[in-house]
């Protein structure tokens, strides 16, 4: 299916801006964005809940079906999982007794075997996510749209059905449009990654180009980049050091590459290369502890620059002077 | 202290349980005696006679509760046909005027009831063709329709739309949309509706009497001559028959209740 030039409008505002996206057969393809910026109407053009302003949707054979899963369950509360399940086979027309019995032989994939009596408030989150899955998913969609399907649930229950929905994409094969703002959610399910920000796709690639090849930093600002900087800060840090890097303005490196010692160590070398390193000196303005790493600023030269510890590893004291050492050759340059 | 609030709470409901049933022990007594002299605790004879009155040909009991009915019934047809959509579409669409829209609706509760029915009457001498259960209906619904919308407005707002959308999602239209999940949705809601606008309409004397001249008579401008007379056995009589269809409607809510409520969440109670 292909978004061309799509744009929706309510009112005056357009909320949507010449779209054009590709969902390709059997991928799963992550759509990412802030708050606001118009994923969730995306969603509702393509399931025709909104009208298009503008631009065509194409499918590459025949229109396909498509079934869009809510960031909340909406479980109809007068009916049993099992009604619920079966209502948009009942919308098709089909008979009571087929409906019910293809619903059943479903149940067992969503995992709900048992419950097909129970209402949607005896029902866990989880449960109730699952049933609202499995109402689209009975009637086998070329195209199932998810707008954050699991936002509402504690992490472990998020990661599990994750993964339980990405075995049963793969073994029915069908074409995932998957809106998240869980950069860890995306990239393990994501055959393929857009970035949507203020109505527009702003890149489209496979998920490690948002590292890699960051289009601008905006990007790599909504990825919250550690370590980004222009051209000119770093070739303050580092005035000795012939730039290659010509075209882009701007520069990061992960925060976890960024050695860290003691100034007065004597592998400090005053800013020229050591082996693989560049050393900068700076004084620590803060170590935030994470519950996996820690990471400690280091002002220098106006700016800090992050680097990240493991909780093992000993912090230095605030206040105290160090040197980081930069592995010149892993900053990723990317556009302004 | 957690004995004394019980306590307190019994109390309470006793005392208002009193008040609502203790007026209605003297009126029995008043349907079946012409006289009960004070200090009497009780009437020393009793008669059928008001009750005998009552099933009369002059007593036009079943004339009265008929037409009453009838009226009733159109009313809550046309609210029904009326109102719903109009509360569907002030509590869930955007469209310029709706403040304005609602206040208009709703008009009838703060504009004096006659110079409503004096309007409606205007339009009702026009549409002479009609019966006069149409023209008392008229007048009827813009009594009650107030009331209805007010209450499945309210409902619908709770509603919300996002089951409608899911709905949609899954490919139902507007009408299985409407039959399959709002209506059982908004039932409490439209049942409740339902009961004080017949409860209402069933009550209604100044309306009644003006959009018919009198001609219609519905039980409460049968009553009213000898509520005015102060004939108290016959009164008595005629407002226990009034209660009857009242104390039906009632029951069949709670009645519809309880099945509507088995239906939607498979326990009933």
């Amino acid at each position: 299916m292909r978004l061309e030039q799509v744009s929706i409008q309510y009112g005056q505002q357009r909320v949507l801006k010449s779209i054009q996206l590709e969902i390709r057969k059997g991928e799963i393809s992550v759509l990412m964005g802030p708050s606001g910026s118009g994923k969730t109407t995306l969603l509702k053009g393509i399931a025709g809940l909104i009208p298009l302003s503008e631009g065509e949707i194409k499918w590459e054979e025949q229109k396909g079906q498509t079934g869009l899963v809510f960031q909340e369950p909406r479980l109809f509360p007068h009916m049993t999982v099992l009604e619920n399940i079966a209502f948009g086979l009942r919308v098709k027309g089909i008979s009571k007794k087929e409906r019910n019995h293809r619903v059943k032989e479903f149940l067992k994939t969503l995992q709900l075997e048992g419950l097909e009596n129970r209402y949607p408030y005896q029902l866990s989150g989880g449960q109730q996510q699952r049933v609202s899955l499995g109402r689209v998913l009975v009637l086998k969609p070329e195209l199932l749209l998810l707008d954050e399907p699991f936002a509402s649930l504690d992490q472990p229950l998020r990661i599990q059905l994750t993964e339980w929905l990405y075995s049963l994409q793969r073994s029915y094969g069908f074409s995932v449009l998957w809106i998240t703002h869980y950069v860890d959610e995306a990239f393990t399910v994501a055959d393929r990654v857009g970035l949507l920000m203020d109505g527009e796709i702003i890149q489209v690639g496979n998920p490690l180009d948002f590292y890699q090849n960051p289009s601008s930093e905006k990007v790599a600002s909504f990825f919250a980049l550690s370590n980004r900087f222009s051209r000119v800060q770093w070739q303050k840090w580092i005035p000795n050091h012939c730039f290659t890097e010509k075209t882009n303005e701007m520069g990061w490196i992960p925060a976890r590459v960024i050695h860290i010692e003691a100034s007065s160590s004597s592998s400090y070398s005053g800013g020229l290369e050591n082996e693989d390193f560049i050393w900068i000196e700076g004084i620590v303005r803060r170590v935030k502890h994470g519950s996996k790493t820690q990471t400690v600023l280091i002002e220098s030269k106006g700016e800090c620059l992050e680097v990240e510890l493991n909780v093992w590893e000993k912090a230095p004291v605030v206040g105290t002077a160090v040197k980081a050492g930069i592995p010149f050759n892993k900053i990723v340059w990317y556009p302004r | 202290m957690e004995k004394l609030k019980k306590v307190s709470i019994w109390l309470f409901f006793l005392f208002m349980g009193l008040f609502m049933i203790l007026p209605i022990i003297p009126l029995i007594f008043w349907s079946f005696t012409k006289l009960w002299p004070w200090p009497q605790l009780i009437p020393e004879t009793f008669s059928l006679e008001s009750w005998k009155y009552l099933f009369s040909d002059t007593g036009r009991a079943f004339e009265g509760l008929f037409n009453s009915l009838v009226v009733m019934i159109l009313t809550v047809v046309g609210n029904i046909l009326l109102g719903l959509p109009a509360a569907k579409s002030l509590s869930q669409r955007e469209f310029f005027g709706r403040g304005l829209a609602f206040i208009v609706l709703l008009s009838p509760l703060f504009i004096p009831l006659t110079v409503s029915i004096m309007g409606i009457h205007g339009i009702a001498i026009q549409l002479d063709f009609l019966p006069d259960y149409f023209h008392v209906t008229m007048a009827h619904m813009l009594v009650t329709m107030p009331y209805f919308i007010v209450m499945l407005w309210y409902q619908y707002k709770l509603l919300g739309l996002k089951l409608q959308e899911a709905a949609f999602s899954l490919g139902a239209g507007s009408m299985k949309t409407f039959l399959w999940i709002e209506l059982p949705l908004i039932t409490p809601a439209l049942l409740l509706a339902c009961l004080i606008v017949s409860i209402i309409s069933l009550s209604q004397y100044l309306p009644t009497w003006i959009m018919s001249g009198g001609t219609l008579l519905t039980l409460p401008l049968i009553i009213f001559p000898y509520a005015s007379s102060g004939n108290a056995s016959i009164v008595s009589v005629y407002s226990i028959w009034f209660f009857l269809p009242v104390f039906i409607l009632v029951s069949l809510y709670f009645v519809c209740m309880k099945i509507h409520h088995k239906k939607v969440s498979g326990h009933g109670g």
